[in-house]
């Protein structure tokens, strides 16, 4: 196999004695290639989350988080919800919640994760593998409910690559998801429809101040 | 005229006439502009943004052993293992070795064009492993035995009934069902895979050299699920996909969403890094990616088709073409179908055997116009033109009709001599097949505007 690698990379170092000159000499790369609302971080990532089929559900303290989850889980009729995440169940208190890991079966109604950060441009959630939650849970959830701080959005897609390349010392997680709103799909006659492998549905609940 | 030729000529005529086809095809493709139209508001200044793509492309293919040595040394160091395939039969027995090491009975997949170009699955099948695609364009196209229509939208030219009616046949269930009802067949069937599949294949949309990582671009949630339950994670890849930067991704994953979908952004846009590190919760253990070369340097060494190497597979250019509106995917008979399909097919192929499919073009431009990264794939059709007449693949009856022809256009008194109708037995007899049975040929007048006008003159 290491000839391979060889024979490729010579073929590719001969094919390109010959150069190309660059298209376009005089643009050069900027950030701003996006169109920009003006609205702030939260009211645009909320525009576009909810643009998405998100359902966004604000909160101010711990109390009341417990409220609106209580709520949604009565209205849903679930009854197991997994979180692995200890921030979650310890600091957050979600343990002492009846449906929270109610059943160690697998089969969980939905699943409860914090999150790496917030993008307000595209109303993308991001997730790594570095987090308790892992890389399944996230996706494999029928329902994913996000806890996440109001803090921690950021405005475009780069900002959240900066964000976590500082995190993690420029070790990175092995995984990085950016998941915007529930799994869709159009594959028959171009048609939406929601839930296809990954959540059906995605509820964020945004904490007004931090997490902690 | 080659087998493939022929081939394509009669499939081709046989689909433009078919009403129904047209049918699904306009009713899907407007969908699919629509949804462009939308999703391209995002962008402040699209010609901009594409010429600063191109820009970047041009970047990665120009340093392009650079950029794979760099990720391959940085992969390596995240515990990934990089495989080089020089061609079809290297990047097969190696995902075999792979197979047969881990005992493998089970591979779920998510979409890749890639393995469609180096046969996968049926080589697998071959093997006693059974393959699953997860996307559901291609899980209907696998059902129905079939190759995906269209790069982005595998089943594209197959109707809601359609696939009611295959899911019926195939897997026993109700008749009609709807889209949202056969979408829960599908994902019903496969969340049983994905824990129990010892393998999980993806393509690749970006090479990541300076972080050592991939990027994977789907709206479904397959693709994140095939790299996160199986134990084992190989991702494939051409070797031209590379972006020098991951904050490259900022500008690339818009412009291919909204090029591919008209989404602003894909629902999921992962990176992988390599497998799962030791403090992390779940994970594959081994990721592989293989970096596929099959003619991809043979195209690299063009320096006129190089810009072509650029390409992201977003599918635009195949839209809004006339000639894929009319006769669809299947018709190139080619992995890469469409404009672009056309310019790469007859480099990672034979020239001869794909040639034609680059004078089945109106050569419109509407492919060039819509490119996110700005590849004048029009001007490739005709490069690639200019290369088959050069290397004599074109039939001797047209090229000695050219000869005659520009030998007369360069002389008045040639032109002048023979009487219209002579010029009309003469074009006839020369260009009439060409020229195709529905259209007729234009006929000469009496006398040239030179010999008119030279009469006026005198009298």
């Amino acid at each position: 196999m290491s000839s391979a690698r060889k024979n490729i990379l010579n073929r590719i170092e001969s094919a390109l004695d010959k150069r190309v000159d660059i298209p376009f000499p005089d643009y050069r790369q900027t950030r701003f290639a996006f169109q920009n609302n003006g609205l702030n971080l939260k009211a645009a990532f909320s525009e576009a989350f909810t643009a998405l089929d998100g359902h966004l559900i604000c909160c101010r303290g711990r109390k009341e988080l417990a409220e609106n989850l209580g709520k949604l889980v009565t209205a849903q009729g679930w009854a197991n919800i997994r979180c692995q995440t200890p921030a979650l169940l310890e600091d957050m208190e979600l343990r002492s919640l009846p449906y929270i890991n109610s059943s160690a079966d697998n089969e969980t109604e939905a699943g409860v994760t914090d999150c790496e950060c917030l993008v307000a441009r595209t109303g993308t959630i991001v997730f790594s593998a570095s987090q308790a939650s892992g890389r399944v849970l996230p996706v494999y959830s029928p329902a994913h409910l996000v806890i996440a701080s109001a803090d921690s959005i950021v405005f475009d897609i780069d900002d959240a690559i900066i964000l976590l390349e500082r995190k993690y010392n420029d070790q990175l997680p092995s995984g990085i998801f950016f998941a915007s709103g529930p799994s869709r799909t159009a594959d028959i006659e171009k048609r939406l429809v929601l839930g296809v492998h990954g959540p059906k549905e995605v509820y964020l609940f945004l904490m007004e101040s931090e997490l902690k | 005229m080659n087998s493939k030729e022929k081939a394509f000529l009669s499939q081709s005529e046989k689909i433009v006439f078919d009403p129904d086809h047209r049918k699904k095809m306009n009713f899907s493709l407007k969908q699919a502009d629509n949804a462009y139209k939308k999703g391209r508001l995002q962008f402040s200044d699209m010609e901009t943004t594409k010429k600063i793509a191109k820009n970047i492309k041009w970047n990665a293919i120009e340093h392009l052993h650079t950029y794979l040595e760099e990720f391959e040394t940085r992969f390596t160091r995240n515990g990934g293992k990089v495989i080089w395939a020089e061609d079809t039969r290297q990047a097969l027995d190696a995902i075999l070795n792979i197979c047969k090491r881990n005992q493998a009975k089970t591979i779920i997949k998510s979409k890749s064009i890639v393995t469609e170009e180096i046969h996968l699955n049926s080589f697998l099948t071959k093997h006693n492993i059974e393959v699953l695609e997860t996307d559901l364009g291609e899980y209907i196209q696998q059902l129905d035995g079939e190759a995906p229509y269209h790069i982005v939208s595998p089943s594209l030219h197959k109707s809601k009934e359609d696939v009611a009616k295959l899911f019926h046949e195939k897997l026993q269930v109700p008749p009609h069902l709807t889209p949202e009802a056969l979408t829960l067949v599908v994902r019903n069937k496969l969340r049983k895979k994905y824990p129990i599949a010892e393998i999980g294949i993806t393509g690749v949309n970006f090479i990541l050299p300076d972080i050592g990582g991939i990027a994977v671009t789907e709206n479904e949630g397959n693709a994140w699920l095939s790299a996160s339950f199986p134990k084992i994670h190989i991702a494939i890849t051409g070797i031209e996909k590379v972006l020098p930067s991951v904050h490259d991704l900022n500008l690339f994953w818009p412009l291919l969403a909204t090029h591919g979908s008209g989404q602003r952004t894909t629902v999921y846009n992962s990176i992988y890094t390599g497998p799962k590190n030791q403090n992390e919760t779940d994970g594959p253990e081994e990721m592989y990616v293989i970096l596929l070369d099959n003619r991809r340097t043979h195209l690299l060494s063009d320096t006129t088709a190089r810009e072509s190497l650029y390409c992201i597979r977003c599918g635009a250019c195949l839209n809004v073409c006339p000639v894929y509106k009319n006769i669809g995917g299947h018709a190139y008979e080619a992995t890469y179908s469409g404009p672009i399909g056309a310019v790469i097919s007859p480099y990672l192929n034979s020239a001869e055997a794909y040639k034609h499919l680059s004078f089945a073009s109106s050569l419109c431009g509407a492919c060039t116009e819509v490119c996110p990264v700005n590849i004048s794939i029009h001007n490739l059709l005709l490069n690639n033109r200019r290369n088959a007449v050069e290397n004599n693949f074109v039939s001797p009856s047209e090229k000695i009709g050219w000869s005659i022809w520009t030998k007369i256009s360069r002389h008045r008194a040639l032109m002048n001599w023979p009487g219209g109708w002579v010029k009309n037995i003469f074009i006839t007899k020369l260009f009439r097949k060409s020229w195709g049975k529905r259209r007729s040929l234009p006929s000469f007048a009496r006398q040239t505007f030179n010999q008119l006008r030279k009469k006026i003159n005198k009298s």
